[in-house]
């Protein structure tokens, strides 16, 4: 009986370990054929908002990382954009927390101290309210100052908000805020 | 066994969300456009499918005392599987499901069929079950979705036809965006329920 | 494959965390997550409050068993795909762990949450707390805080909504075909509107 009962024992551990095993190496390989596409598309998805954004340029790598002071949001992937040889402005992307999480705003900021557009890349706000922000909505900040000192119509700013979505609009004008210092300071 | 009355089953009659009532969770977050509502209806189906196949294949060789732990992994691997693969192959659905692309696993749908269906019958009519209860878990998806699009953004498919869909004029300049909030998800889906109640009334009356 | 633990967060970082999980993106009414409980045990004001304190439980130990298998074992080994799978099963493991543990030393209290605890497994609310504490990238006491105060505010909306519905299946007079799960779910909005209205906290998240 103690026989047949450790006999069971074995069985039910041998039957998981096989589904688990079997699952793993599934996984695993399903994991290395993706991932590379995966990381491509982010790639693929900031290079057409840079572009988009200060169009005609190459772009170099200046810094992958930049963790600020603390409240402001982490920026990324800094690039300078070089036309001709010369540098006319910096694209890069900052990563502020908005109603349902964080949001990556791809950012430009051109030579002469102005916003050359903002892009939000990716972002978990609700659909219909914070989710606008993918709209023709975030054009507005495209040629203003980018001296850090951007704010929403309800803290005294010029930055129209989205109806209803408040949270998020303050989210990325803080990150284009972030950006546009950070840039400043490269010079 | 016949394939248009399991059909009719899947459905209408045996629909998991409007008779069964499980799968609310995703019936109610992802329905927030038709083109959220499809591809989560068709993520759910590609799994459920898959899951069936593969319990049911295994119906003999797993104890019935780790039976759940079983499904619950394999489960899990498809759903990871789909996950990784939207990410790679349609990163705009996968960042629009966010969240509830991994949390098919805990979908009750498909551990319930899994229970309830694949183990105990064999691979074929697991793999049509698995089809018929996926394609009646799209069907109300698609209904959820449909209404919540037209009435919350005075769009119709948009992101399928076109990215802005066909724009109902009146509508889109001045949509009831609460439909598309969580109330009006609630809300829509009491009154399809209600419809459906009104009419399956009126068939008993008759 | 370079790692770190998050950094480290202040009280009133915690603070807002936590108000923010129970009002402002409560688990059912805002983000959908574990509807099927929310209509299925809120037919009386009891069993609400008792599956409420067994997902507060649960969540919170969850939130910190999955937290450590992600910072620990996944993050270091670089098998962050497999997320969903351990997760899955470690909340598995955990809910039946609780129910072996609560039976034999707390048989008062098992009495109380024991039927809810299989409930929980399938309760994409526990999931969800686990997978958006990584995602979000919160500290241990984070995660934790964030884990309870989710529970809570499920609690919250589960007993909220199972008052409300003790009154509507004795007393509301509404058509034939609004009878039953049309007229909760109706009632269900009327709250989520409710709630829509915690929005407007402005919290230094």
């Amino acid at each position: 009986m103690a026989e047949k009962k450790g006999n069971e024992m074995v069985r039910l551990c041998v039957v998981l370990f096989l589904i688990t095993l079997v699952s793993a190496t599934l996984l695993g390989f399903v994991n290395s054929v993706t991932a590379p596409q995966i990381e491509m598309n982010k790639e693929m998805t900031r290079a057409e908002a840079m572009a988009l954004l200060i169009p005609d340029s190459e772009f170099e790598l200046l810094e992958e990382e930049v963790i600020s002071d603390s409240g402001a949001p982490t920026l990324k992937n800094i690039y300078k954009a070089v036309q001709g040889g010369e540098t006319i402005g910096y694209c890069m992307e900052a990563l502020p927390s908005g109603f349902g999480g964080e949001l990556t705003v791809v950012v430009g900021i051109l030579k002469d101290g102005t916003i050359a557009g903002a892009q939000v890349t990716s972002h978990a706000e609700t659909p219909g309210l914070g989710a606008k922000s993918q709209s023709d909505w975030i054009d507005q900040y495209a040629g203003m100052p980018a001296d850090g000192s951007l704010a929403v119509t309800k803290d005294g700013g010029s930055v129209v908000s989205i109806t209803g979505a408040t949270i998020t609009s303050r989210a990325v004008t803080l990150g284009v805020n972030t950006a546009a210092a950070y840039a400043a300071s490269l010079e | 066994m016949n394939i248009m009355n399991e059909l009719k089953n899947g459905v209408l009659l045996d629909n998991p969300v409007f008779m069964q009532t499980i799968g609310l969770c995703p019936a109610l977050a992802t329905t927030t456009s038709l083109s959220n509502a499809i591809g989560m209806g068709f993520a759910a189906t590609v799994i459920l499918i898959a899951s069936n196949i593969v319990i049911s294949a295994l119906r003999k060789f797993i104890p019935d005392k780790v039976r759940i732990a079983a499904f619950i992994t394999v489960i899990a691997a498809f759903v990871t599987i789909v996950d990784l693969s939207l990410q790679a192959f349609i990163p705009a659905l996968a960042a629009s499901l966010g969240l509830f692309l991994p949390l098919i696993v805990v979908n009750c749908i498909i551990l319930g069929r899994a229970e309830a269906y694949a183990s105990k019958n064999q691979v074929l009519p697991s793999a049509l079950d698995g089809l018929c209860m996926g394609l009646g878990f799209t069907f109300a998806l698609v209904l959820m979705g449909f209404f919540r699009e037209l009435l919350g953004a005075g769009t119709i498919a948009s992101g399928i036809i076109s990215a802005k869909g066909i724009e109902i004029p009146g509508l889109s300049a001045y949509p009831a965006t609460m439909m598309i909030l969580p109330a009006g998800g609630f809300m829509m889906m009491g009154f399809i329920f209600a419809a459906l109640q009104y009419i399956m009334r009126k068939k008993e009356g008759k | 494959m370079s790692f770190a633990f998050p950094e480290a967060m202040g009280i009133g970082e915690i603070f807002s965390l936590a108000v923010a999980a129970i009002l402002v993106n409560n688990y059912i009414l805002v983000q959908f997550l574990g509807c099927c409980s929310f209509f299925g045990v809120s037919k009386k004001t009891d069993t609400a409050v008792g599956m409420g304190m067994a997902v507060i439980f649960v969540m919170a130990l969850a939130a910190a068993v999955s937290w450590a298998v992600w910072y620990f074992i996944l993050e270091p080994l670089g098998l962050q795909y497999m997320r969903t799978i351990a997760f899955i099963l470690v909340i598995a493991t955990l809910v039946q762990f609780v129910e072996m543990f609560m039976k034999k030393s707390m048989p008062a209290l098992y009495q109380a949450l024991g039927i809810f605890l299989p409930l929980i497994t399938t309760n994409c609310a526990v999931l969800g707390a686990a997978i958006t504490n990584i995602d979000s990238g919160y500290s241990f006491i984070g995660s934790v805080v964030y884990g309870v105060a989710s529970g809570i505010g499920y609690t919250l909306a589960i007993v909220i909504f199972a008052s409300i519905r003790e009154r509507l299946d004795a007393t509301a007079d509404c058509p034939k075909c609004f009878e039953g799960f049309p007229i909760q779910l109706i009632a269900a909005a009327l709250l989520a509107m409710s709630f829509m209205g915690f929005s407007g906290l402005s919290l230094p998240l």
